[in-house]
């Protein structure tokens, strides 16, 4: 009953109320006038989006003043923030490059309600960004590559090769899959300028073919994944919200089940990242479905994105 | 069946049976779903057009409060519209927000969790009292803190102390000076000062973050806007005092005609845990009530003048109350739940009646209708022999 000992005022909220909160009283002005002009936020300008094919689009960002292009390591991504009826949603995409003034080029595929929207924007909207974050960058040094890579997967690869191949000499082979060849130009005229760089292409429609892949996964392999699953096998287990008064029962991750059940929780990239759908889990047990950690502990911090539960379970939202 | 509510003697709602009760309780569950399903633009702009009244009427008022502050029309003006602001950030922002009303934006400005209030309560302990204890124990005396506050007896049902005689002038300084007592409220001060069951140094402990917060508000309005306007300090200070005043006497009006009306019923300690979802929502609907108005009016008071509607649906955007309150209006006839709606006056006049009432014993009660029975038939018949 005595959590209130750990109370902070929210200094750093979003309310010019507070002469603490200048900045953002400031930030909030000056959005008013121009959209990127906030001291704080990161926004970014569409400056320019092509088709790679017909459902794959290269996406050219302008950020202001506040993104850190300078902390950037290939192969991050970053958080992409547009909103849609109302709703801020928000994912995460591969950086393919960061060009030298500051500009970040996206490749995205279209696939859900978020990449549809983002690939129509007109040129000159405002979209918000994070920093740059994530760690599936390259081991320094940089030993002997091999990226294997399918589909929009190569965006994330295709920034890591553009920096292995100036960064080593080492040999690097590339594996990809692919049905519509985007950036196979590009990656053409790097293995011809790098000859330790193998490169080995299999265009899926043309070549309708089985691989037997001879390699060695070990600890050796790093690997991204942009979604995960809930293991279907586990029983429903009764979730209870506790400042919304709602119950339902939850079979895939909480996030989902709240949504099937009609509540619409705070959430973001939907795949832990973010840190949007975090909440107190105030009773019950439940497994990470990244890290498969299992949590019995009273009072801890979950992220209804990625949690699974496994015992009834009490939230306080 | 563990209907909460014994029907209280004088409730004038209509006995319902168990498959009646899951009937009515689906049917309000599918009032709530299609009004959730539908969220979205209009919600979204709604809440942050809100947002910017709030934000333009107080660079406003304190504006004219810091240079135009010894221009007494000028003072009034400017206090008037800062308590204006105040109010709306409390009731329609701040209030609405912190149930999570909005989380579904996803934008970290609005989301209930984080979210302060420029009031003295801390936004945890408001969640803690406000959202856990009143929205899920509503009206269970003992149980529900709202019920008087421990400090007034607004039911029946509520065990009767000497210090109860006092119920009118206190509720009127509890107008005065609400946003205190709210701030204090998870603090539990009766029980150092009644019951002695609790000490001040276990007080001071517990109130480490209204300690900050209580901090906060007092410089922000006592000491930074005064000294920011210089010459200008006093009518600064005055302005800000009063506008407080105006919040705290508004907001504990809206919140006294939602739940200590003549109708809205009060129930005894039982086991809400066995309590099922349908019976949950017509113990809500029973315990609260509206009071009608212009679109206006609803704004100023959060849309608490939706009581009902709020108490079923705690995290539905507030500006859908006055859509649904007509369907679940419909709801309660066609069931014979008694649905507690009057306008402004008649409900908070009927709040004084029953701290009036409530201020002696029940059996006092009793005695003083009867002789009021006896002093009314005693006129009748004087008039009818004159006539």
């Amino acid at each position: 009953m005595s959590t209130s000992v750990e109370y902070k005022p929210e200094w750093i909220r979003e309310d010019f109320i507070d002469f603490i909160d200048f900045i953002d009283f400031i930030d909030f002005i000056a959005e008013k006038i121009n959209p990127v002009w906030p001291l704080k936020k990161v926004k970014a300008c569409v400056v320019e989006i092509q088709a790679l094919s017909p459902d794959f689009y290269k996406i050219h960002l302008r950020p202001n003043q506040n993104f850190q292009a300078q902390r950037f390591q290939a192969g991050q991504s970053i958080l992409v923030t547009l909103a849609m009826n109302g709703v801020r949603q928000q994912r995460s995409y591969s950086i393919v490059t960061l060009l030298d003034n500051g500009d970040v080029i996206l490749a995205i595929k279209r696939q859900g309600k978020m990449s549809n929207a983002l690939t129509q924007l007109p040129a000159g909207a405002v979209v918000e960004l994070s920093q740059p974050q994530g760690n599936f960058v390259l081991p320094a040094p940089v030993p002997s590559l091999c990226f294997i890579a399918s589909g929009s997967g190569i965006t994330a690869i295709y920034s890591l090769l553009q920096k292995a191949v100036v960064s080593s000499t080492q040999p690097i082979d590339l594996l990809y899959f692919t049905r519509d060849d985007a950036f196979h130009a590009e990656i053409k005229t790097l293995a011809l300028m790098y000859p330790y760089f193998k490169y080995h292409h299999f265009n899926t429609v043309e070549q309708h073919q089985h691989l037997c892949q001879q390699l060695d996964l070990s600890e050796q392999f790093h690997s991204e994944y942009f979604q995960m699953t809930a293991d279907e096998n586990l029983e429903a287990q009764p979730v209870q919200f506790l400042r919304s008064q709602q119950d339902f029962q939850a079979n895939s991750n909480l996030l989902d089940s709240a949504e099937a059940a009609g509540l619409r929780p705070a959430h973001g990239c939907r795949m832990g990242i973010c840190n949007t759908c975090s909440c107190t889990k105030v009773s019950g047990s439940v497994r990470n479905l990244l890290t498969g950690e299992i949590d019995h502990n009273h009072n801890t911090q979950i992220k209804l994105c990625v949690t699974q539960a496994i015992s009834p379970v009490v939230i306080n939202l | 069946m563990n209907m909460p509510a014994a029907l209280h003697p004088n409730s004038k709602s209509k006995y319902l049976t168990e498959a009646q009760i899951q009937e009515f309780g689906a049917r309000v569950e599918a009032i709530r779903r299609e009004v959730m399903d539908d969220l979205g633009e209009i919600d979204a702009q709604y809440i942050y057009k809100i947002r910017n009244f709030v934000r333009y009427s107080e660079i406003a008022s304190r504006g004219m409060l810091m240079f135009g502050g010894w221009i007494p029309p000028v003072w009034l003006l400017g206090t008037g519209l800062l308590g204006l602001s105040k109010i709306v950030e409390n009731m329609e922002l701040g209030h609405n927000v912190m149930h999570g009303q909005f989380d579904w934006m996803n934008d970290p400005t609005l989301n209930g969790a984080s979210y302060d209030w420029d009031t003295i309560a801390t936004g945890d302990d408001w969640k803690y009292t406000h959202n856990y204890i009143h929205h899920t124990y509503t009206n269970i005396v003992d149980k529900d803190h709202d019920v008087g506050y421990s400090l007034l007896r607004v039911s029946e049902v509520q065990k009767w102390e000497p210090r109860f005689l006092m119920n009118i002038p206190l509720a009127i300084q509890l107008m005065v000076f609400f946003e205190w007592y709210v701030g204090l409220q998870r603090l539990h001060l009766e029980d150092v000062l009644v019951y002695k069951t609790k000490t001040w140094k276990q007080v001071w402990d517990e109130a480490a973050g209204l300690r900050k917060k209580m901090r906060r508000q007092v410089v922000k309005d006592y000491v930074f806007f005064p000294l920011l306007a210089g010459p200008n300090a006093i009518p600064v200070f005055a302005g800000n005092a009063v506008a407080n005043v105006i919040r705290s006497l508004w907001a504990s009006a809206v919140i006294f005609n939602g739940h200590f009306t003549e109708d809205a019923e009060n129930f005894e300690a039982d086991n809400t845990e066995n309590e099922s979802r349908a019976e949950w929502y017509i113990r809500q609907i029973r315990g609260s009530s509206n009071f009608s108005g212009t679109q206006w009016l609803h704004i100023l008071s959060g849309n608490l003048s939706h009581q009902i509607e709020h108490h079923l649906f705690p995290d539905m955007p507030a500006n859908r109350y006055a859509e649904v309150a007509p369907k679940i209006k419909a709801l309660c006839a066609e069931y014979g739940i008694h649905y507690n709606e009057a306008n402004f006056t008649q409900q908070f006049s009927s709040v004084w009646v029953r701290l009036a009432k409530c201020s002696l014993p029940n059996h006092w009660q009793d005695k003083i209708g009867q002789g009021s029975n006896l002093i009314r038939t005693g006129l009748a018949q004087l008039k009818a022999k004159f006539q």
